[in-house]
């Protein structure tokens, strides 16, 4: 989330990802540091951080 | 006769001298080299890790590279990256089995490390091809590297997986600058995709 928030602000930015706990897929598309796209779509994103 | 066996003993304890001080003796896995076209992929990897947060692992490393890559050559660039910690900080920091293993595998092992942690049961492997997206022969292969570089390990006592951590600190993984079992994929538009630490 550091690199969408900075170094590829302006991108359109695809994080694939998995849950801490569970394992379950994470989706997320951002573009120009905003997010386009979230699944599960109850995703918690906190830009800027680790 | 006394002679004879003096000098059986002093030959045993000459040849036993000898193979401790070895190279071979002195290592716990066979020296591994690589295969040029491993080297590509490995040389692709030491340079991604010089850009800023970067950690792509071997299995997308040879997507990127692109050509014929198979399982045994992850498993011969993984265990060059066991064997040769110095290649790179980043190898040194997070470790090589962040780097050697797949999405998958890093997450069963995450799943089954903790359940051990917790003391639950691990689930199925129904289970986790089913909560993972994956076919069953994934779990199987999944389960079979996880072997084979020395992280998992098969144990009937486990029911359902029928599988193990091997050592106390692939349970207990988890903490600063411990990404052992984490993955994060990254792709820009028009780009190659990339890991992240």
């Amino acid at each position: 989330m550091l690199l969408v928030g900075s170094e590829l602000k302006d991108k359109a930015v695809t994080v694939d990802d998995a849950s801490q706990y569970s394992g379950a897929h994470i989706h997320l598309v951002f573009e120009n540091s905003r997010v386009k796209e979230l699944d599960p779509s109850a995703t918690k994103v906190f830009l800027g951080g680790g | 006769m006394n002679r004879f066996r003096s000098f059986i003993v002093i030959t045993i304890i000459l040849t036993s001298a000898l193979s401790a001080s070895s190279p071979a003796a002195s290592q716990t896995a066979s020296p591994v080299t690589l295969t040029d076209k491993q080297q590509k992929v490995l040389d692709y990897m030491l340079d991604d890790w010089n850009k800023q947060m970067r950690i792509t692992g071997v299995d997308l490393a040879m997507q990127n590279v692109g050509g014929q890559y198979s399982p045994d050559d992850r498993y011969a660039i993984g265990v060059f990256l066991r064997n040769n910690p110095r290649l790179h900080r980043t190898l040194r920091t997070y470790g090589w089995e962040t780097a050697a293993l797949t999405p998958t595998e890093k997450l069963m092992a995450r799943i089954v490390s903790r359940a051990e942690r917790e003391h639950q049961s691990s689930p199925t492997r129904e289970d986790f091809a089913r909560n993972l997206d994956v076919s069953p022969v994934a779990v199987t292969d999944a389960l079979k590297m996880l072997e084979r570089f020395g992280i998992m390990r098969p144990d009937p006592a486990v029911k359902g997986l029928g599988y193990r951590m091997v050592q106390d600190r692939y349970e207990d993984w988890e903490g600063a600058m411990r990404i052992t079992f984490m993955n994060h994929r990254v792709q820009v538009e028009g780009e190659k995709p990339f890991e992240v630490f």
